[in-house]
């Protein structure tokens, strides 16, 4: 289970988060929606410890991840949380493989377990024509499902996704609920940051937030 | 760990100007330091050696302000001073070689005789002396070998003495390498045939070179040979070290200047490797943090890079020195260190290896260039990876 309780974050002065309790039970799947600079990214990012909350607790299965160390930190974002975000965080330079690989070889896996991983991935995220390809050349999409494919690569109990669908076409954007419906089905926590309604109308949702000034309000 | 080592390899190539880039400068600045290590030490060692070998005295006439030739009979007369090991007279003298307008030294020696510089019992000790005395024969310094090859005096050179006669000397051979700063150009041959080129009389020699057997007595055999002859000018083998030592103390400064030249482009790329460190490395490093790497995993990811980078520079820019000193005698380096007041033809050295100033370089380049890449990595790595990606 996740539990943030009384979160606050300020940046720069602002309280971009402010106070936000927030429950998330094991399996569920959360879709967040709101205005730009509401707060949903930092949440995310906080969730995803990229950022640390000013003030508050966010408990995973009951522990502050706020308080980790590196050590545990690391171990956090390597094997419990795949982060899908809104910029393509990817190394440019770099071949999709090769971007893949970056997550793969802190994990104490051969090279064989390495390469079956990201064929696999590759495959659901349907960028494996791209595998060999340097990110820069890359369309807006594709980075979008490279993105995702390292999401995936760990097999994370908790999935974020900030903006998934944003650079995707139709049938890719269908894909990616198949692809979230399913990772649902086998036990994966889901929280997803969308304005986009066809994920917002799933019947697998199991809530719906809406975040307005850096405060969660339930929707129905 | 294989998996590791084999994306680090990965980012290397992948980043592989910006990273030639550097190794292209550092390999530079190395090279020129080193080369200028090299050129420093060989020659210091190579006069060193050479200098220790010379007489212990130099006896010269001395009259009106001018050095004339000296009579035989003053080797007797040094002979005859307790305390006096040995004392022999030389026959030396520049001889202008037309062709390329350049001073050849020649020096005679009496090739029975036990010499008094050491350096020339060794040129002696391996020579067949009747056969080198066969017919008229001499010894060349590699740089009067160069300039004769280029006119195609292979086998003999006529010399043209001072009363416009013809002397005729067949070349022997080379004077050994490792002695290269004092006898490049030099002439080696019997002191017979000296006295012929440079027109020195029978009974005379152009001065006396003496060995004291305890070096306590030097002042005092000074002394007396003043004494002796009030004409002359004497000259010690530590006088000759200290003259050495003036021109290299200020062909130092010319160094100095060098190095710090060189230290400041060092600077400077360390200063560009830091900047460079706060825009596209950072963001590097808050996607591997991202991607689960933790803090040590990728310090030691960023030190393997770059160590792999400034030690293949460094190796490759003392292997360029190496080079440019052995086989291309140092070049521009070296006319600026020797000049052209002592010897006015290149010298070929041979490189010697200060094992622990090359360390000292090394480490003054790997260090402080390691700092410059890890220290703000490090500090960004405690940092919010979102701070930094934004």
């Amino acid at each position: 289970m996740i539990e943030c309780r009384a979160v606050t974050k300020i940046y720069k002065g602002k309280e971009i988060v402010k106070e936000l309790n927030l429950c998330v039970e094991e399996g569920a799947f959360v879709v967040i929606e709101g205005e730009s600079g509401g707060g949903k990214s930092t949440l995310l990012n906080m969730l995803a410890l990229l950022v640390q909350p000013t003030s508050g607790e966010i408990l995973i299965e009951g522990e502050n991840i706020a308080l980790l160390s590196d050590y545990h930190s690391s171990q956090y974002r390597k094997n419990f949380v795949g982060y899908l975000s809104q910029e393509y965080y990817l190394f440019e330079n770099l071949s999709v493989y090769e971007n893949l690989l970056a997550p793969l070889v802190v994990q104490d896996l051969s090279f064989g377990e390495i390469n079956k991983r990201i064929e696999q991935k590759l495959q659901l995220a349907h960028i494996a024509n791209k595998r060999d390809a340097k990110v820069a050349h890359l369309s807006g999409g594709e980075k979008q499902r490279v993105v995702l494919a390292k999401a995936l690569l760990n097999n994370p109990k908790l999935l974020l996704c900030d903006e998934p669908t944003a650079n995707l076409d139709d049938i890719n954007t269908q894909h990616f609920i198949a692809l979230v419906e399913q990772l649902q089905k086998e036990g994966s926590t889901l929280i997803v940051v969308t304005h986009d309604k066809r994920l917002k109308h799933l019947e697998s949702v199991s809530r719906y937030y809406k975040m307005h000034n850096g405060m969660l309000q339930p929707r129905s | 760990m294989l998996t590791k080592l084999h994306f680090a390899l990965v980012l290397l190539l992948r980043y592989k100007n910006k990273h030639l880039l550097l190794f292209f400068l550092m390999s530079f600045l190395v090279s020129v330091v080193s080369s200028v290590f090299f050129i420093s030490s060989s020659l210091q060692k190579d006069i060193a050696q050479t200098l220790d070998a010379q007489a212990d005295i130099t006896l010269q006439r001395f009259e009106a302000g001018r050095v004339l030739n000296a009579p035989q009979s003053w080797v007797d007369d040094a002979l005859d001073i307790e305390g006096v090991s040995q004392a022999q007279g030389r026959v030396y003298g520049m001889h202008f070689y037309e062709p390329l307008e350049e001073y050849f030294l020649v020096y005679g020696v009496d090739l029975y005789d036990t010499q008094v510089v050491q350096e020339l019992q060794k040129v002696v000790d391996t020579l067949d002396t009747e056969k080198f005395l066969e017919r008229k024969n001499m010894l060349i310094g590699s740089g009067v070998k160069r300039f004769f090859d280029e006119f195609a005096y292979t086998d003999y050179y006529i010399f043209r003495p001072p009363d416009r006669s013809r002397e005729k000397i067949y070349i022997y051979g080379v004077l050994d390498k490792q002695t290269d700063v004092l006898s490049n150009d030099m002439v080696l041959m019997s002191m017979q045939n000296a006295k012929k080129v440079l027109g020195v009389e029978d009974d005379f020699v152009t001065d006396v070179v003496i060995k004291v057997a305890n070096p306590k007595e030097l002042t005092t055999i000074v002394n007396k040979l003043k004494m002796l002859h009030f004409n002359v000018r004497i000259i010690t083998k530590e006088d000759i070290q200290r003259y050495y030592k003036n021109i290299f103390n200020y062909k130092g400064g010319l160094f100095l200047a060098l190095y710090i030249v060189t230290l400041l482009s060092f600077m400077l790329i360390l200063y560009q490797r830091y900047s460079l460190t706060k825009s596209d490395e950072l963001q590097e490093v808050a996607i591997l943090r991202l991607s689960g790497w933790k803090i040590d995993e990728i310090v030691w990811l960023k030190l393997f890079e770059n160590f792999v980078v400034v030690v293949s520079a460094f190796m490759s820019g003392v292997m360029v020195a190496f080079v440019y000193v052995e086989f291309f005698g140092g070049g521009v380096l070296q006319a600026l260190f020797l000049g052209d007041e002592n010897l006015h033809m290149c010298t070929s050295l041979s490189v010697d290896f200060d094992s622990a100033s090359l360390f000292g370089l090394f480490l003054f380049f790997t260090l402080p260039y390691l700092g410059a890449v890890v220290l703000p990595l490090y500090r960004a790595t405690t940092k919010d990876a979102m701070e930094i990606l934004r």
